[in-house]
């Protein structure tokens, strides 16, 4: 076993009274795909934000292995990248290549390095001609993808996304979704904190399912299908899963319960072949 | 973009535009303070003229610079008004049992001449490069960190804010608010101030968060390496040529 990640017993109560995390147990696999689902107020951004020590809660947080302390955050920040829900709140920098290059050279690499990093960040995300523009008069699905930009350029081995696509229109959503799918396929370990479950099986092996501590932690089609469970914290199941777990529930489908629109054709196909 | 843009023209190119921002901004600073110090009329018209033309090799539009400097003008034109009235001596010229004198006449024509000079000068020393470039440059002069960094930020929120104060005034237009002098209207004004006064407090905690997240540490990286040529140092000499000449003009018509 040889987590990336490793949460044990952690708990967080905010200064005003309110009790964020209490007793969040789990551990992710390198190189995994999760997504964290849980309603308003579950203390998702909360959690997310001691994974790389921005936030100290009590309990033990591990980090390929190593435990969270003070003398360890410097190493951890650059092994876990994390991309906050508003990018107003990271393109801090004059110009977008600014805002890119100054984690690299927080990180102190060489200029040359430096400059690898942040054209092949740039490319990553689609942005390769916007290096010289300021950030402020990027379009909103722009400035979501410089945001993640500006973590990417640190290389780093895990990759924290909190909800990632929302407010994006349909086409930057698929432009994000591929994008999660491609630094996957490099190796990163990757969490994602999200609302829209319809897009989680197309991003997480697995779903670890949040209200202040861990409800469920396991594979995306069988957390996903838990009709009731999700319900229960104000949760959707896939608009696709859900139609065919009523045709299962009334005995007209058999089969796997399909996630994607060409798995509910051949689904379909199946029923009207019966 | 608005006069909040400051640096909108950066891209021009002239000699102003390519000297050394560093030497750029130490040796028309110096030309400023030379100008303002001046006494006498004549020599301040001579720095009103220098201004004027450094202006113009910078080639910024007029019309840009003038929307910019418009405010700080209104404030120094009244001054060869006042101080006539004000100043103490010979009177030339009596209405309704007031005395206008003419030292004060000359000393309110001296400070609005000075004035304008130096508001002339702010556009070639802070519009001719990228904001950050100057602000940069300024830290390699000597500005402290800490500056440098309230600088960077506030020039790019500002915007930022802008915006969050244009929707906050749509959004209380649109549920049929008139902003008025009354109590009540005030009190709607204040929650409102309030409001955005919180979120922006908020929002300084999240980007603080986002730059320790990637690994801040209290120093902004700066890749701006300036590099000085023998050519920076002749405009440098030139300038300060100017400065010392203006001073020296001073001296000798006031003594
Ligand atoms: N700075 C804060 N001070 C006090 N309470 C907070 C603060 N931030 C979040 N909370 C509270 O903590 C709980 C978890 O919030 P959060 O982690 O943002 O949830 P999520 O991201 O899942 O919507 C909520 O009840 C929220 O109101
Ligand atoms: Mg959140």
């Amino acid at each position: 076993m040889n987590p990336a990640i490793e949460v044990v017993g952690l708990s967080y109560r905010y200064p005003d009274g309110t009790v964020a995390l209490d007793g969040v147990d789990f551990s992710i696999e390198r190189g995994s795909s999760v997504a964290l689902l849980g309603p308003n107020g579950a203390g998702k951004s909360t959690l997310l934000l001691h994974l790389n020590g921005l936030l100290r809660g009590e309990g033990i947080v591990r980090i390929l292995g190593r435990e969270m302390e003070e003398a360890t955050l410097p190493w951890v920040r650059r092994q876990v990248g994390l991309v906050f829900q508003d990018p107003d709140d990271q393109l801090f920098m004059p110009s977008l290549e600014e805002d890119v290059a100054f984690g690299p050279r927080n990180l102190g690499l060489s200029e040359r390095e430096v400059e690898v990093n942040v054209s092949w960040a740039l490319k990553v995300v689609g942005l390769t001609g916007m290096a010289g523009r300021c950030p402020h008069h990027l379009s909103f699905g722009q400035k979501k993808r410089a945001a993640l930009a500006t973590v990417l350029s640190m290389r780093p081995e895990v990759l924290i996304l909190d909800e990632p696509t929302s407010n994006l229109d349909p086409r930057s959503k698929g432009e994000v979704i591929s994008l999660i799918g491609e630094l996957k396929r490099r190796g990163t370990t990757i969490l994602t904190a999200i609302h829209d479950v319809n897009i989680v099986p197309a991003i997480a092996d697995q779903v670890l399912l949040l209200d202040r501590k861990v409800v469920e932690f396991g594979p995306t089609r069988e957390v996903l299908v838990k009709r009731g469970l999700l319900k229960g914290l104000g949760l959707d199941v896939p608009a696709i899963a859900d139609l065919f777990i009523s045709l299962k529930d009334g005995g007209q489908y058999p089969g796997e319960i399909p996630f994607t629109r060409d798995e509910a054709l051949s689904a379909l196909a199946q029923i009207v072949d019966r | 973009m608005s006069h909040l843009e400051i640096d909108g023209y950066s891209h021009l190119a002239s000699p102003i535009h390519r000297w050394d921002p560093r030497v750029k901004i130490a040796s028309l600073l110096l030309l400023t303070f030379s100008i303002v110090l001046l006494k006498s009329l004549a020599v301040a018209l001579l720095g009103l003229a220098f201004s004027a033309a450094i202006l113009l090799i910078s080639r910024l539009p007029f019309s840009y610079v003038l929307q910019g400097i418009k405010w700080p003008l209104l404030f120094l034109l009244p001054f060869p008004l006042i101080l006539p009235l004000t100043v103490d001596g010979e009177s030339f010229f009596i209405l309704y049992g007031l005395g206008f004198s003419i030292e004060g006449l000359e000393q309110g024509l001296v400070m609005m001449t000075r004035g304008v000079a130096a508001v002339v000068l702010i556009y070639p020393i802070f519009g001719s490069s990228p904001f950050n470039t100057t602000v940069h440059a300024m830290r390699s002069l000597g500005l402290p960190e800490a500056l440098t960094q309230i600088f960077l930020f506030a020039y790019r929120y500002l915007f930022l804010l802008r915006e969050e104060f244009a929707s906050a005034s749509r959004s209380l237009a649109s549920r049929g608010f008139i902003k008025g002098t009354d109590a009540a209207s005030i009190r709607v004004l204040g929650a409102a101030l309030g409001m955005l006064f919180i979120r922006s407090y908020e929002r300084s905690e999240r980007i603080y968060r986002a730059m320790v997240s990637k690994g801040y540490g209290g120093d902004l990286p700066s890749a701006d390496r300036f590099r000085m040529e023998g050519r920076d140092l002749l405009k440098a000499l030139i300038v300060l040529g100017l400065a010392l000449g203006l001073q020296g003009l001073d001296w000798m018509v006031i003594g």
